[in-house]
């Protein structure tokens, strides 16, 4: 089964018969088989299914940080298999934010500090650095903690500092995998609430990769995944 | 946050770590400050000593005197500007422990000769007129507290007078100072005549003959001359440039500048095996935060160069620290050195020398770490984490 934008709005990411496999231990595995997806702006898209079946894969493959063994990913026009791992890390660091399970902050950097970094590679002058970062804090609900380092914040304040490193930016998509698996179920429903918000009201585009139906059912769509194709699709 | 902040900050996230490596890197590099300096001491000096003077001695050795007639003899060969005499007394004040330098020279000649040691005119002069005045050097001055007009009673461990007392009462008529560190302020100078007329053996003699040349070119023609004029004679010559004198008298204790240079390679190889070690562990414990870096836009140089930054600033700190306080150190050595080795002291390429070391011993200790975790698959370090 494969899926394709019925929206009528602007396709932001295209993914044409994108395969994708690796070798393990002499055996080829083929995680993704001629995949084909369309992922309207302003989407709230979860990705569902068993471990392995190729979600995590895809979101990697969206985000360029990992290339396909054949077909093409096009984002907002542009393909990107033809960019260099240069041109992708400044893509990157552009169009996406990622936002990981384990929240992976630099343990000793201020929440300000890590929220910052990827405005490093911008050239913007520190102190416009520093509004942009307190600014998404603030976005994120805790323009009260920018001082504490992410030892001395909770779980769900963690991925609240994630999420702000990755729209600090600006970017055009979220990617999120398993934005609460390690979370409280009353944390992770306040990062939910705050991924939608960020789709509803600042128009980001949301690719989530989750394994809890009560998170997939946040979404706009759900994309069931088994054995590296589009099982099923399901709207709320 | 900068991105020499992020890479301070990375430092430091290992404290006890980060402060064993530093302390080794300092230790290193205090030591490497102690042992240029002692390489300067033996070797560099000789490098500041010019060409334009000959030293003539006993060809048996500096022990045996020559007889001060050769004087004469030596003035009259071609390219010869000026020669001055020097008698060795081994000298020391009161005590044998408390060695100081105590040569007779010839006052017309011996300070003219020597534009490297300066003496006020008027003291030049006064030393002159003096039968027993000494001129002193201005380290022995001030470590004594010494000075002008006062009367020391200096021995000598090789000479006595005639009535068997080894005592010379001197009247100090002068403080020596030098413009080139390879000459010592430590020495106590006397008339050669008070020491001539009061010696009982070794009169009308000289321990060396010091030529000064018309030019410098000539010293090799010059110095075979001499030799020549007292050839087959019951005491033969052997002339040398100073420079060279200086050399084959260092090289008495052994190839110092090589011993140094060993140690100073071992002990920095030393430090690149912990800095490398150091550095290995600190990216190998980041692998996920540095696939996270390269997630959010950085691209393989930021991330290389990230890596490599922290270990040249690890090591630049370390190094910095350690050349600091060897600064201090040899400042504090070279005074309480002055009469062993007058030549000890750190020199700005020595600095210079460190600051490279460093410099190439950050690179090499974080090359390694930085290309692995430049090369590292985002996908793969994720997914391990």
């Amino acid at each position: 089964m494969n899926d394709t934008a019925n929206s009528g709005g602007e396709i932001l990411v295209r993914v044409n018969g994108v395969t994708k496999t690796y070798r393990r231990g002499g055996e080829t595995v083929n995680v993704l088989s001629g995949l084909m997806l369309e992922v309207p702006r302003g989407d709230l898209l979860a990705l569902m299914g068993p471990s392995g079946s190729g979600k995590s894969t895809l979101l990697n493959l969206v985000g360029g940080i990992d290339r396909p063994t054949s077909g093409s990913i096009e984002f907002a026009g542009q393909r990107l298999e033809q960019m260099n791992e240069s041109e992708l890390a400044r893509w990157r660091a552009r169009h996406v934010g990622f936002i990981f399970q384990m929240h992976h902050l630099l343990p000793m950097l201020t929440a300000q500090d890590n929220v910052e970094l990827p405005l490093l590679l911008t050239g913007l002058p520190a102190a416009e650095r520093r509004r942009r970062a307190a600014a998404a804090l603030k976005l994120v609900g805790l323009e009260d903690r920018v001082k504490h380092k992410p030892a001395e914040l909770s779980g769900g304040q963690e991925q609240r500092v994630g999420i702000a490193r990755a729209i600090v930016t600006d970017p055009d998509i979220l990617l999120c995998d398993e934005p609460t698996g390690d979370l409280d179920r009353k944390s992770g429903d306040a990062i939910l609430d705050l991924l939608q918000a960020l789709n509803r009201d600042h128009g980001k585009t949301v690719l989530m990769v989750t394994h809890a139906p009560h998170a997939a059912s946040r979404a706009k769509r759900t994309l069931h995944f088994d054995q590296g194709v589009l099982a099923t699709q399901s709207k709320p | 946050m900068t991105t020499a902040g992020l890479m301070w900050a990375n430092l430091w996230r290992r404290k006890t770590r980060t402060v064993v490596t530093v302390l080794s890197i300092f230790v290193a590099f205090v030591l490497f400050t102690v042992l240029a300096a002692t390489r300067q001491a033996f070797v560099g000096g000789v490098d500041l000593i010019g060409n334009e003077r000959l030293l003539t001695i006993h060809k048996s050795g500096l022990i045996f005197n020559l007889p001060i007639a050769y004087r004469n003899r030596i003035r009259n060969v071609d390219g010869v500007d000026s020669v001055s005499i020097g008698v060795w007394m081994q000298g020391y004040y009161q005590e044998t422990k408390n060695f100081t330098p105590l040569i007779a020279v010839d006052d017309d000649a011996y300070y003219p000769m020597y534009r490297e040691i300066v003496v006020p005119p008027d003291q030049l002069e006064a030393w002159k007129s003096e039968r027993t005045g000494a001129i002193i050097g201005k380290t022995v001055a001030a470590r004594r507290g010494w000075k002008v007009g006062d009367t020391i009673p200096m021995r000598s461990g090789i000479y006595s007078k005639e009535n068997g007392d080894n005592t010379w009462d001197l009247k100090i008529s002068g403080i020596y100072d030098v413009t080139n560190k390879a000459f010592d302020t430590e020495t106590v100078t006397i008339h050669y005549e008070y020491w001539n007329e009061s010696t009982n053996f070794g009169k009308d003699s000289s321990g060396w003959f010091i030529t000064k040349l018309k030019d410098p070119s000539q010293a090799a023609r010059v110095a075979k001359d001499i030799d020549t004029l007292f050839a087959n004679s019951p005491r033969e010559t052997k002339t040398t440039s100073e420079k060279a004198f200086a050399e084959s008298f260092t090289s008495q204790v052994g190839d110092v500048g090589a011993i140094v240079t060993y140690v100073v390679s071992a002990v920095l190889l030393s430090m690149l095996i912990v800095t490398a070690s150091t550095m290995g562990q600190a990216v190998h414990e980041r692998t996920a935060e540095l696939a996270v870096l390269k997630a959010i836009g950085f691209n393989a140089r930021h991330v290389l160069l990230l890596v490599l930054g922290e270990s040249l600033l690890l090591t630049l700190f370390g190094a910095a620290l350690g050349l600091g306080v060897g600064f201090l150190i040899c400042r504090g050595l070279a005074g309480q050195l002055a009469q062993y080795m007058p030549a000890f002291w750190l020199t700005s390429e020595a600095l210079l020398i460190g600051i490279g070391l460093a410099l190439t011993l950050g690179l090499l200790s974080g090359i390694w770490p930085a290309v692995r975790a430049m090369r590292m698959r985002m996908v793969d370090a994720l997914r391990e984490a």
